[in-house]
């Protein structure tokens, strides 16, 4: 059991898919301007991460090799496209603020990356587990964002003004560069807080401190051993 | 490469478990589809209907447009078919408003082709004169209005302009509907009028051929002078943005492409509002006075009207256009057939050699310049029809070899001033003396040939001519000359970088197969 919470627990802060590994930086810099759009966000990357985790890992012992990555961006691609349907016909609203980013949660580096790095070598179970553990640290770190930003930018909460702040707001936070201010000074704070905190800094590109090296299939990274018992059998790049 | 060692196990297992993936998925998709697009299309027709309910509250329609027609007017942007069979809804967006900035209007109208009602969805004028009526109040303005009548609904001596585009813009929707007919342009003068006003500008009786090119825009007509004397050009702007500005314009144009006269028909600016003061009369006139003399190269660097900044660049870029399109015709004007004008100028090399065409683009008379193959030098045919002194023309063949001096001349047509006052024409002796005279000079000596007693203006005008033939055959010959010099530099950084690249390539493999071979 202690295992299994693991596997969730620590794709929520020790690797944080936006705030540790960096992946999906693109939707986040984009959907974090208002909480709502980032909640949406965040729960159609969740649905779509548990689902193509748990459908990648089913076929893994099926997927060849040489055709892996093709057949996972189907997988991906038909969830993403099942949520978008499912979204369109249920929560039009939701569906026209998303925009395109909906349709980029295909190419989110997050889901081709736990699908490649986790879901190819664990069971249905665990995988599942990774995908909604890496989904909620998405999410987290999206409400994060957005939550600064909105209630510093615009001076609103969820588009609930908030009223000694409206008149006070920092409008430049919901922009581009805004986005960009609030995801550093975020990734600065969880270095200097979180559980890899005081840990020397990489001096080099080897598997010495990389937060990866325990799902990495790499075999100098074997030795290292993993911390949830996963087994690496499959040598793989990172992505 | 033997055929069963692609079709194995190991070659073809991808291929399967793929496709199977991929045939999964697409059933997957397709019932989610099943499920979720009648939701959807129930959704989006709400949607349209909610948006087309401004103007048609009980319609009923699909939840895409109708498709459009080609040939729509521009302003149609999306028809909506009402299924009961009310009407019509129609999208249109215009940009000949007060600032030529985006007004959206959505308008119904019905089976009969009257307008049920219309409303202004989006105004990005940012003048707007203090008179005009509010955006969103037309709903009712224009209803029962007819494609004949919706120009005249509302009437009013303040017309306000960014109505004349709204009004244009429903035309073209009855237009697309097929209840009115393409409005095909009317000028304000007729034909014979401009003819007449025409004359008067050349400031002579001549026989003038319409040959105003099709597309053209702010040309609307162009004439030939005789046989090539010139050409009057009559362009119109009539521009709705900022206030009403009008320019009518005539010019004569010379056969050297330049304005020789300019006649302001019309010249009306904004109206004086908002402290906006109108030029003067003289500031106007000075303005067009300054356009005698120009091109199409250089009439862009006149000084514009201050004050009145859009009216006179609206008639720079209408004279503009005029003298463009001259131009392309004087290019292609030869008294002398081309056909004709090749045989000749075989005949006059007297060989059978091939024409290449290189006639430079500036020019005053030379009308074309052949380049001859086999290294025969170039024929030049220069033209000139002037009407000083007289009608006075030539057109003349010159074989001129490569070093720029005349081999033959070919005296085509020589017609100096008439005989009249006692004036007595030089004889054809003399002049196909003067004619033979010319072998042998270049564009230095032909400065110093003796002009014909009786024809010194046409000699004059022929021995310019001749000069600006020769000129350009020596600018040719220059031009070719180095032309091939950054070609052979282009040719030899290619060939260098490829080499490069070669060696970079190769040096390391016969290194380590050298290192290893010991």
């Amino acid at each position: 059991m202690n295992k299994k919470l693991a596997i969730f627990l620590k794709g929520l802060i020790a690797e944080n898919p936006v705030l540790v590994l960096v992946l999906g930086t693109c939707p986040t810099l984009a959907q974090t301007g208002s909480v709502i759009a980032a909640l949406s966000m965040g729960i159609a990357a969740t649905i779509v991460l548990v689902c193509s985790n748990a459908a990648i890992s089913l076929l893994r012992k099926v997927i060849p090799d040489t055709v892996r990555i093709p057949c996972y961006i189907v997988v991906i691609a038909s969830f993403v496209t099942v949520v978008q349907l499912l979204m369109q016909a249920y929560l039009p609203d939701l569906y026209a603020m998303m925009g395109v980013y909906l349709a980029l949660i295909v190419v989110n580096c997050i889901i081709l990356g736990r699908a490649e790095m986790f879901a190819s070598k664990n069971n249905v179970v665990d995988s599942a587990l990774d995908g909604l553990g890496m989904g909620v640290g998405f999410l987290i770190a999206l409400l994060a964002m957005a939550t600064v930003r909105e209630v510093l930018g615009a001076g609103s909460f969820a588009g609930m003004e908030i009223p000694f702040l409206v008149n006070y707001k920092i409008p430049i936070l919901v922009q581009a560069p805004g986005g960009f201010l609030v995801f550093g000074v975020l990734i600065a704070v969880i270095n200097k807080i979180g559980p890899k905190a005081g840990e020397s800094k990489r001096k080099n590109f080897s598997c010495e401190g990389c937060p990866s090296a325990s799902v990495c299939g790499k075999s100098s990274c074997s030795e290292k051993g993993d911390e949830s018992g996963v087994t690496n059998n499959v040598v793989s790049e990172e992505i | 490469m033997n055929i069963k060692n692609i079709f194995t196990k190991k070659n073809l297992t991808p291929l399967i478990v793929l496709s199977a993936i991929c045939l999964s998925v697409a059933v997957i998709l397709g019932l989610v589809n099943l499920v979720a697009a009648p939701i959807i299309e129930e959704r989006n027709a709400a949607a349209v209907k909610e948006s087309l309910s401004i103007v048609m509250p009980d319609g009923e329609f699909n939840s895409t447009p109708d498709e459009m027609k080609s040939g729509a007017p521009e302003t149609v942007k999306s028809v909506y078919t009402e299924k009961t069979g009310k009407g019509y809804v129609v999208t249109l967006v215009t940009t000949k408003g007060y600032t030529g900035k985006e007004i959206g209007i959505t308008v119904a109208i019905n089976t009969d082709g009257e307008i049920i009602k219309t409303v202004i969805t989006k105004n990005e004028e940012s003048i707007v004169p203090s008179d005009m009526k509010p955006m969103g109040t037309y709903g009712d303005a224009y209803t029962d209005a007819t494609a004949d009548n919706v120009v005249d609904v509302v009437t009013g001596a303040t017309v306000k302009y960014s109505e004349s585009a709204i009004k244009n813009a429903l035309y073209d929707a009855f237009v697309y509907l097929g209840f009115a007919e393409e409005k095909k342009e009317e000028l304000p003068r007729t034909d014979a009028e401009i003819i007449s006003l025409s004359l008067e500008l050349i400031g002579k009786e001549a026989a003038l051929t319409d040959v105003t090119p099709e597309e053209t825009e702010l040309v609307k007509r162009i004439y030939r002078i005789g046989s090539g004397e010139g050409y009057v050009a009559y362009a119109l702007v009539i521009s709705a943005n900022y206030g009403t500005v009008e320019s009518e314009t005539l010019i004569h144009v010379g056969s050297d492409g330049k304005i020789k006269n300019v006649n302001k028909l019309v010249w009306k600016t904004s109206d004086a509002m908002y402290g906006y003061v109108p030029p003067t009369e003289d500031v106007v006139n000075s303005f067009y006075g300054n356009l005698v003399g120009k091109n199409s190269s250089d009439i862009k660097d006149v000084d514009l009207v201050a004050n009145a900044t859009n009216t006179s660049t609206n008639v720079v870029n209408s004279l503009t256009e005029a003298l463009v399109e001259i131009d392309t015709l004087i290019k292609n004007d030869l008294p002398t057939g081309e056909e004709e004008i090749i045989s000749l100028s075989r005949e006059l090399i007297g060989k059978d050699v091939e024409l290449t065409d290189v006639t430079p683009v500036e020019r005053n008379y030379v009308r074309r310049v052949y380049r001859a193959s086999g290294n025969n030098g170039y024929i030049v045919y220069a033209v000139v029809i002037s009407k000083n002194y007289g009608t006075v023309e030539t057109e003349t063949l010159l074989h001129v070899d490569n070093d720029g001096s005349i081999v033959n001349a070919k005296k085509l047509t020589w017609k100096t001033s008439d005989a009249m006052y006692g004036y007595v024409p030089p004889t054809e002796e003399t002049v196909n003396a003067f004619y033979e005279t010319l072998p042998g000079k270049n564009s230095d000596s032909i400065k110093g040939v003796d002009l014909v007693a009786n024809a010194t203006n046409t000699s004059t005008s022929l021995v310019a001519s001749i000069s600006e033939g020769l000129l350009a055959v020596e600018r040719i010959e220059s031009d070719a000359s180095v032309n091939y010099l950054p070609r052979i530099v282009g040719i030899s950084v290619l060939a260098a970088s490829l080499i490069a690249f070669a060696v970079c390539k190769a040096l390391p493999v016969i290194i380590e197969k050298r290192r290893k071979n010991g």
